[in-house]
């Protein structure tokens, strides 16, 4: 089965890397593994995150594209829909049934016709518009609804500490 | 009874791998002049022999002429032990042209499925299949004193290896026969294999032309005769192992059947990446020098350090990007991995605001050197920070803020 994952995989970063998204590279982070992808995100501009650049890990199951990469931010992240150790929480990433949180709809789950394009898309709109009815990062979520302002201002110092700027 | 399997019993490249190339490369362009000169002179007597006069001297000269022309020689061993009472001769079956320097030392005649003008001066008789063939061959036997050389096993092999199995009905038709090993040998500088599997006779015979010369040697074995109620294919046997035993090889069980199955087999395997890759392959049939470079460019981008050419090796037999990359992936491509290029290509650092076409994509790619990720990664960092820097520095000036 690893072989078809393999060649799905190699497939997803020819087609990422001959028309890459606006803002997004990723790739195998050693070309022997396929399996441990590196990304970096460009934080979507007009938001909070505006002009940082967020690396992130993804490590695929050897059924991808049967079930979803694990993703998971290496640098610090303040976000409703991130945990503090930077695993993504996000619909995408998972499979339909399993649901930690009981309330994503199916229809935006993982599934083979998803790719890590898509994946990471989804992650820069997350970026732009937290879901914060997800209780990934409960102090986020509370203060991205009540207190705006400081929110912003930490997400301004996480920008600056991605682009060493701090 | 026997662990050769039937693959060993054929050779499946034609030409010597290794250092011994080299000499085959220096002789060939005097092998493409010689091969060239050849078929002139050969086409002009077998055409000749189509309008002579069917006479038994003009025919030893013409097969001596076409002898020449394909540089046939031939030598006899064992002449003692020819009977040449026993009229049907029994032998091995190497190439094609097998029976050339046996009718050339016996006068004999052949089934052939030649069925042309000059086919009468080779002594190849059409004369059908199965029973057709038996009753031709035992009509032929009553009438004439000319010998027969048939080859039971049906179907050539390397003669290195092991016997396809005999057929039995050459017993059927005469009950001495006179058994004959053939070996051929050609020169070391040119030694390409006088068949493959598989191989077409336009093939063979290129190659007969083209080499200098071929030498057959062939080796009389005692006169088999068959003993009272003994079965012919009891008594074949006997003929198959005494030749078996001369080569130094082993019968087999696999028959001129098996061996066309075999190549069908490997004909399919040969082609079998395109046949996975059909429906694609279906739609460009005919795909162009630009289309392969494309394609290899898109192979080159995932896999780097493999060089282009075998990239193009591959993709020419699959026409298919992804299958080509799993091919490579999976080992099935040999090849020697380019120095330590970048360990994955490069792109421009910023899209464009509108996206570029892959084809000039890539050509970018070329012009601008090759990227490591990390670089590409760097890159984007370090563009992102001027950015931000230039656009904080305006905040700065306008709103002042921290």
């Amino acid at each position: 089965m690893a072989g078809s994952a393999l060649r799905r995989l190699m497939a997803e970063y020819k087609q990422l890397t001959l028309n890459p998204p606006e803002g997004i590279i990723a790739g195998p982070i050693n070309e022997e593994n396929f399996f441990e992808w590196e990304a970096l995100i460009t934080g979507p501009e007009g938001t909070c995150f505006e002009g940082g650049v967020f690396p992130a890990k993804l490590v695929f199951p050897s059924d991808y594209p049967l079930s979803p990469p694990k993703m998971q931010f290496t640098c610090e992240m303040f976000h409703p829909n991130i945990y503090a150790d930077g695993r993504v929480c996000i619909s995408i990433l998972h499979a339909p049934g399993d649901d930690p949180m009981g309330y994503e709809s199916s229809a935006e789950r993982w599934s083979p016709v998803q790719s890590v394009e898509k994946i990471l898309l989804s992650v820069v709109s997350m970026l732009a518009e937290p879901n914060d009815e997800s209780g990934a990062n409960v102090d986020a979520a509370k203060m991205w609804r009540e207190d705006r302002a400081e929110f912003n201002r930490i997400a301004e110092k996480i920008v600056r500490k991605t682009l060493g700027l701090s | 009874m026997s662990t050769i399997g039937i693959q060993q019993l054929f050779r499946e490249e034609r030409f010597p791998t290794g250092w011994r190339l080299i000499p085959l490369l220096l002789y060939s362009p005097f092998g493409l002049l010689l091969a060239f000169l050849r078929s002139f002179i050969g086409f002009q007597v077998l055409l000749a022999a189509a309008f002579v006069p069917h006479v038994s001297f003009i025919k030893s000269m013409i097969l001596k002429t076409l002898c020449f022309t394909l540089g046939i020689v031939v030598r006899e061993e064992c002449e003692e032990k020819c009977d040449e009472s026993a009229q049907v001769i029994v032998t091995n079956h190497i190439s094609m042209l097998d029976y050339i320097p046996i009718h050339l030392l016996s006068g004999c005649v052949t089934p052939g499925r030649w069925d042309a003008p000059s086919a009468w001066a080779l002594s190849l008789k059409s004369w059908g299949h199965g029973d057709t063939l038996l009753a031709n061959v035992r009509a032929h036997l009553s009438n004439s004193e000319t010998p027969v050389l048939i080859q039971p096993e049906g179907a050539t092999t390397s003669g290195t290896t092991g016997l396809l199995k005999f057929e039995s009905w050459p017993l059927e038709t005469a009950t001495r026969v006179q058994p004959a090993v053939i070996r051929v040998w050609r020169p070391a500088m040119a030694d390409i294999a006088v068949t493959v599997v598989a191989a077409s006779e336009l093939w063979d015979i290129f190659f007969y032309l083209f080499v200098p010369f071929t030498v057959f040697t062939v080796r009389y074995l005692n006169v088999v005769e068959l003993h009272k109620d003994e079965t012919p294919a009891h008594g074949m046997e006997r003929i198959e192992a005494a030749v078996a035993q001369d080569l130094g090889i082993r019968t087999t069980k696999f028959t001129a059947k098996d061996k066309m199955e075999y190549e069908k087999r490997y004909l399919a395997e040969l082609y079998r990446p395109v046949a996975i890759a059909n429906g694609a392959a279906a739609l460009r049939l005919q795909p162009t020098g630009a289309q392969l470079l494309r394609m290899s460019n898109q192979v080159k981008e995932v896999l780097p350090n493999v060089p282009l050419d075998a990239i193009r090796r591959d993709l020419a037999r699959t026409w298919d990007v992804d299958l080509t990359i799993t091919n490579i992936l999976e080992g099935l491509v040999p090849f020697v991995p380019e120095g330590q290029g970048p360990a994955i290509p490069t792109r421009s650092q910023r899209p464009a605001p509108d996206q570029m076409p892959a084809a000039s994509s890539s050509r970018k790619t070329v012009q601008s050197g090759s990227l490591t990720f990390q670089e590409r990664k760097a890159k984007m960092i370090e563009e992102a920070r001027k950015k931000y820097i230039e656009k904080h520095g305006l905040q700065l000036s306008s709103s002042s803020v921290s």
